[in-house]
């Protein structure tokens, strides 16, 4: 299956951006650590986000403010499978077949659950006191998945 | 020799102190109770001074009173009032040493004495003192009997050669033995005097040779031994010098070799490297977790499932067609079907077959694109939303206990790392190479020495077998001269007299060397109670070379001067002095500075009981700490106790002012456990807890 979002760009609002670059591997500065900087890219924080979202049951949100460009639709080729289970997601949420041919329509319900997880990323980042990001979210991560079966 | 009284005069600190000594048999201690500085070691000097004379004095040192300006005249006077028991008639004497000089004066004036005999109707001088002087304590004797506990340390610690020669010198003096040895060279002297005379008395040649020869074997033989006993020492010594380096170079060793230590050190470090290269990978194992299939899979699992569904209706509706074109048209490239039955054109039932699976090919291919790109995504996202099990959670455990396992490891070689460079930091850079050095070079010396020291006693011994022939053709020739026959009688005698007095010095030597041995085994483990079947030291003993050893269990020899504590090195040599003194059966007092110094509790008891019963007279100088602890043998041994007080340690040790600042000892009365307005000190913190714990 070709990546229906290759065209497009992930937009992220501005407020964001300076968690992004706290959390996210940067190849350029300093040395990454991964206990601190869990995630690889930016998107890998937008999708985690989707997937707490979801995973939280959050509603999928909208958002008219400022935004910024955090990564381009393409470097989702890099993980075949993602582009698959943003449509899934999208096929999910609204149960309309016809869904899959409208990328912007797929990656607007799939920005919408990263404009309602991130908040809830950041509090969880936020309450890990002397703890790494990586452990606390993992650590996180695992409690949601043992209490709420998927 | 028992000693009655003393009183001292100018004599350093002593000034018109008079002393009384213990002559009660079953109470035979005198205790003088002195804290350091107030005059213990001068009056140890000063007994020796009037009993043997100067010759008793450290070198450069002075009796002068420390109170006497340059110019001015010293009187110093030792009298002392001792008795003498021989064949059962005690007698009693006073002797009294004087000595008058100017201080500073360059040249040291030599004392006089004056022997009195002291009878019931008067005192009786008695002329020629110090021959008398020598026979009631010969001064020989002088060490043994006079003794402080640092020196007589000596016998157990320093070079082992020194140890030995003082052992030696001390069994020897004390037995005699330098009057048999001199009776040794008497009586070769007289053989050579004897065989001279023969010679003059005879013209014959060979026997004139014989005689020069045997003159010059008599002359080399003890040049050899001397030289032979140097080797000796110096083997011994470098024996000695060698075992030292040997153990600093395996203590080197055990601290370990620098460059050792820093190539393991490297390798510890290029370790601790790797393990944090995997930290890192496990880290982002685990931080791969968090963005993977697996967990997309487990967390959108809600949605997931719903878009499924969706999908699986469609495929069961036939929206979704098989994806068959390519396994159809792979097996168009084969003669037979997957089912097995045969696709092969020429057979009529094959080509049916065949053309069907064309049909079904043109079918599929005309599928819309919307229906492509739902068949995609039912196809590519089975593994997302079909059912199956749970793996996330399993995934993080197994990459988070990866990654402890790791940082374990880490942390273990961040551990050893710092062990290693605090043990570099210690390590000098040559230890182990100059302990090395140091050892081979003793050892080339004793490669060196040893096969001398062969080559001498083999030349001992030919000049030995030599001087036998030599004697024995002596002996015929002069036999045959009428004159030597006379000579020869003689000097059959001489030397059979010679071989009588050789045999019983080396009788006694062996002998004696024995009796002190067992003497003092005997005293040192009462000293230290230790018990045959379980202490840690078994027994001490003096080797034929005159050295003393401990052993401990299983027969291990232990060197008294590494592997005895303080207290038991001192038990020692007091056992020693003590075994001496008795073996020699010689009666005289044992007098005893500071021989407590570093014992405790049980030992220092047992030391002062052991010298009490093994001595006729036992004089000890003690400090208050010394005493500290055997108050109760000395209320039962103790038959005289005084104290001295130094005035010049008032107002930080005495309690109150003696009214003179006087550079003298001043006495009391008071007994090992009372103090008076002069004695009385300021406790000290060691006197405090000595108080605490009686309390």
């Amino acid at each position: 299956m070709s990546n229906p979002f290759a065209g497009s760009d992930i937009m992220i609002p501005e407020e964001y951006r300076e968690h992004f670059d706290s959390y996210v591997q940067k190849k350029e500065g300093k040395a990454a650590q991964p206990i601190h900087q869990p995630f690889a890219r930016n998107i890998d924080m937008w999708f985690f986000a989707i997937c707490l979202a979801v995973k939280k049951g959050l509603k999928a949100e909208s958002y008219s403010g400022k935004t910024y460009k955090a990564a381009e639709g393409v470097v989702l080729n890099s993980d075949p499978w993602r582009p698959t289970a943003l449509t899934l997601l999208a096929l999910g949420e609204t149960e309309d077949i016809s869904i899959i041919d409208r990328p912007g329509d797929m990656l607007r319900i799939a920005n919408g659950y990263a404009l309602a997880g991130l908040p809830a990323l950041l509090t969880v980042l936020g309450e890990r006191e002397g703890d790494t990001a990586l452990d606390y979210l993992s650590e996180t991560v695992e409690e949601l998945l043992r209490s709420k079966a998927a | 020799m028992r000693l009655i009284r003393a009183r001292f005069d100018g004599f350093r600190l002593l000034h018109n102190l008079e002393i009384e000594f213990s002559t009660d048999p079953l109470r035979n201690i005198t205790v003088i109770r002195a804290a350091n500085e107030s005059g213990k070691t001068t009056m140890l000097t000063a007994l020796q001074w009037c009993l043997f004379g100067e010759e008793a004095l450290p070198s450069g040192y002075t009796p002068q009173s420390m109170d006497l300006k340059r110019g001015e005249i010293s009187d110093t006077v030792g009298d002392i009032i001792y008795e003498v028991t021989s064949k059962g008639v005690t007698k009693r004497f006073r002797l009294i040493r004087s000595l008058t000089e100017q201080v500073g004066a360059g040249v040291q004036r030599k004392s006089t004495t004056q022997l009195y005999e002291l009878l019931p109707t008067g005192n009786h001088e008695i002329p020629n003192v110090e021959a008398h002087l020598a026979v009631h304590m010969p001064s020989d004797l002088r060490e043994v009997f006079f003794t402080d506990g640092d020196q007589a340390l000596s016998f157990i610690q320093g070079a082992r050669t020194d140890q030995q020669r003082r052992v030696k010198k001390a069994i020897e003096q004390l037995m005699g033995l330098p009057m048999l040895e001199e009776a040794v060279e008497h009586v070769k002297k007289v053989e050579r005097d004897v065989r001279a005379k023969a010679e003059k008395s005879s013209n014959n040649a060979e026997l004139k040779q014989t005689q020069q020869e045997l003159e010059m074997l008599e002359t080399a033989i003890p040049e050899l031994e001397s030289r032979l006993k140097q080797a000796a020492d110096e083997i011994s010594n470098l024996t000695d010098l060698y075992g030292k380096a040997d153990r600093e170079l395996q203590e080197a060793l055990k601290r370990g070799n620098r460059d050792e230590i820093a190539a393991e050190l490297k390798r510890i470090q290029r370790e601790r490297q790797a393990s944090e290269t995997r930290i890192r990978s496990a880290e982002n194992r685990q931080a791969g977790l968090l963005s993977n299939n697996v967990f997309a899979r487990e967390m959108l699992g809600s949605k997931l499932r719903i878009a499924g569904n969706l999908l699986d209706d469609l495929r069961k509706k036939g929206a979704i067609p098989n994806k068959t074109i390519p396994i159809l048209e792979d097996r168009l490239q084969h003669a037979d079907c997957i089912c097995g039955e045969s696709l092969d054109k020429t057979d009529p039932d094959g080509a049916r077959r065949h053309r069907h699976i064309e049909e079904l090919i043109e079918e599929s291919r005309g599928a819309d694109a919307l229906k492509a790109k739902v068949s995609d995504l039912y196809f590519e996202g089975r593994d997302l939303f079909a059912a199956g099990q749970t793996k996330w959670i399993a995934d993080y455990t197994a990459a988070f206990s990866d990654r402890n396992t790791e940082q374990h490891t880490y942390d273990e070689l961040g551990r050893a790392e710092a062990n290693l460079e605090a043990k570099l930091d210690k390590v000098k850079d040559d230890n182990v190479q100059q302990a090395r050095e140091m050892r081979d070079t003793y050892r080339a010396r004793l490669d060196e020495k040893i096969p001398s020291a062969a080559r001498l006693e083999q030349q001992i011994r030919q000049h030995r077998e030599r001087r036998v022939d030599l004697e024995r053709k002596f002996q015929t020739l002069s036999a045959r001269e009428d004159k030597g026959r006379r000579f020869n009688c003689e000097l059959t005698a001489a030397r059979d007299i010679r071989g009588v007095v050789e045999r019983a010095l080396e009788i006694m030597k062996t002998r004696e060397v024995h009796s002190v041995s067992t003497k003092m085994n005997e005293h040192f483990l009462r000293m230290i109670g230790a018990h045959p079947d379980n202490a840690l030291i078994q027994r001490a003993e003096i080797t034929s070379e005159f050295r003393i050893v401990v052993f401990g269990r299983n027969e291990r020899v232990l060197d008294p001067s590494i592997d005895l504590n303080g207290a038991s090195r001192r038990a020692l040599t007091i056992a020693f002095v003590l075994a001496l003194t008795e073996v020699s059966g010689v009666e005289a007092p044992n007098v005893i500075d500071t021989p407590l110094g570093m014992m405790s509790g049980f030992v220092k008891t047992e030391v002062v009981r052991v010298a009490s019963e093994a001595s006729s007279q036992l004089i000890l100088f003690l400090t208050h700490d010394e005493i500290n602890g055997c108050e109760a043998i000395l209320d039962a041994r103790a038959g005289k106790v005084m104290t001295i007080t130094n005035p010049l340690h008032f107002p930080i040790v005495l309690k109150n002012d003696p009214g003179t600042t006087d550079a003298r000892a001043l006495p009391c009365d008071c007994d090992h456990r009372s103090v008076c307005q002069l004695c009385d000190r300021i406790a000290s913190a060691s006197d405090a807890a000595a108080m605490e714990e009686a309390a």
